[in-house]
């Protein structure tokens, strides 16, 4: 199954992404990504369906939420970042 | 106990709060840290607080409500941010010293000070008109005078610093939770307020309204839970001002003492407290042997007044060994003082909540 990891800059940015697309009808789940991924520290990551993806980017960008960084997990786990 | 001193803290509270703090103690860490369950009802209960606080005071971000630890920590900050050593400011003659000390200490600030009568908010206006004539870089002022209850035209100054482009600072102290307080009407670069006042949260809260655009100086650097290899603090809201472990517990009460205020409406508030502070302020001009520094109606949760007879301390010691407690003398606000003239005497301050009633008042004049 293919997934986005959207990273956010702080807890409370990734808990308003993450509210605003529940409310949307997407299901996600934001947790700590491995640090591998972030290059200045700490960070969170929401995770959305490949099928969810484009509408969330559209409604995050419209919230005036958009991620940092987002990247694409294919069916064997490799992540590998989008150019956003 | 009948307990008129709100101004300074509400000691009654809705039972909400105290539970509240009870079950974030007991439940709940520190959110941005670990990821567990504790963590996340931290978290989570931190949003709730920033989302209620963004409702009733109309910032469009809940990320752009900073938790502090009192009104005095968000003015710190705020000034701090704004002001630096040779500016001009322009601050009204009812400022509390959270105002007054951050300037005094930041060094050679020169302050324009706005007089202006008592109750009088046209005068008002139109010194802020006359003193913002280009070379001012902040104006602060506050909504609510602590000592008088004089609520100053704060719609007219925001709109004269939005033509003239001077950023405002409001401090809200005392109206936050009786007085609509609006960012977006307002436009203001920081908004401040304790948590333990009219918002009926527990002590050591307190919030800071940060406007569209602003970067707020940092007063303490340290962790936030993001960035963590960058050693600059990270330059968003509102990890910038929350270095350290949150208040996590005070947090809970204040989200509760906020919902209590937005369920019972500011209106209703207002005029329960109206209703006690028209009653003790009718009943002591009727009485004689007082004077009364009474707001025009439905304005104020304060009332202070000078017995003819004795110093506003003793009054206020005779009172308390009657169970009934006020506060004595500058309110820490000398300069409220001197611009009405009372600042060789100070004043007796009664201050209401929501928890008063006018049978309160008739108890209390009836001992005087």
């Amino acid at each position: 199954m293919t997934y986005y990891l959207l990273l956010s800059r702080s807890i409370t940015h990734a808990q308003r992404m993450s509210r605003v697309l529940e409310r949307a009808g997407i299901t996600v789940r934001f947790f700590r990504p491995p640090m591998g991924l972030t290059d200045r520290g700490c960070s969170y990551a929401v995770r959305v369906s490949g099928g969810n993806y484009p509408a969330a980017m559209e409604l995050l960008r419209q919230e005036g939420l958009a991620p940092m960084r987002v990247f694409y997990a294919e069916g064997g786990g490799a992540l590998s970042e989008i150019t956003m | 106990m009948i307990y008129f001193d709100s101004a300074a803290t509400t000691l009654q509270k809705p039972a909400s709060v105290s539970a509240a703090v009870a079950d974030a103690i007991s439940q709940m860490t520190t959110p941005g840290r670990g990821d567990h369950p504790a963590a996340r009802a931290a978290a989570e209960l931190m949003l709730r607080c920033r989302m209620e606080a963004a409702a009733l005071f109309d910032v469009p971000q809940p990320e752009n409500v900073i938790l502090t630890a009192n009104a005095t920590h968000g003015l710190n900050i705020a000034i701090r941010t704004l002001v630096a050593p040779g500016d001009m400011v322009a601050i009204s003659g009812y400022e509390h010293n959270a105002v007054t000390r951050p300037l005094h200490a930041i060094g050679n600030v020169s302050c324009r000070i706005v007089n202006g009568r008592l109750f009088d908010p046209a005068q008002m206006a139109e010194g802020f008109r006359k003193a913002l004539d280009g070379g001012v870089k902040a104006v602060i002022c506050t909504h609510t005078s602590n000592v008088f209850g004089y609520t100053l035209p704060i719609d007219d100054i925001a709109a004269l610093c939005r033509e003239k482009g001077v950023p405002l600072i409001v401090d809200a102290s005392q109206s936050a939770g009786i007085h609509p307080v609006s960012m977006k009407r307002w436009g203001a670069a920081y908004i401040a307020m304790p948590g333990h006042k009219g918002l009926y949260g527990p002590q050591g809260t307190g919030l800071l309204l940060c406007g569209e655009g602003q970067t707020p100086a940092a007063l303490m650097e340290g962790g936030t839970g993001s960035l963590s290899r960058q050693q600059e603090m990270p330059d968003f809201l509102p990890d910038r001002l929350e270095a350290g472990t949150q208040n996590v517990h005070g947090a809970a009460g204040l989200l509760e003492g906020i919902k209590f205020v937005r369920s019972r409406g500011l209106d209703a508030i207002r005029r329960r407290e109206w209703d006690v502070v028209r009653c003790l302020a009718e009943g002591l001009k009727a009485k004689g042997g007082f004077r009364v520094f009474d707001a025009p109606a439905g304005e104020s949760a304060v009332l202070s007044v000078l017995s003819l007879e004795m110093p506003p301390e003793t009054l206020a010691d005779r009172l308390a060994e009657q169970g009934v407690a006020v506060r004595a003398g500058l309110h820490c606000a000398p300069l409220a003082h001197r611009t009405a003239g009372t600042g060789e005497t100070g004043t007796l301050r009664f201050s209401v909540s929501a928890f008063n009633t006018p049978e309160e008042a008739e108890t209390v004049l009836a001992m005087l």
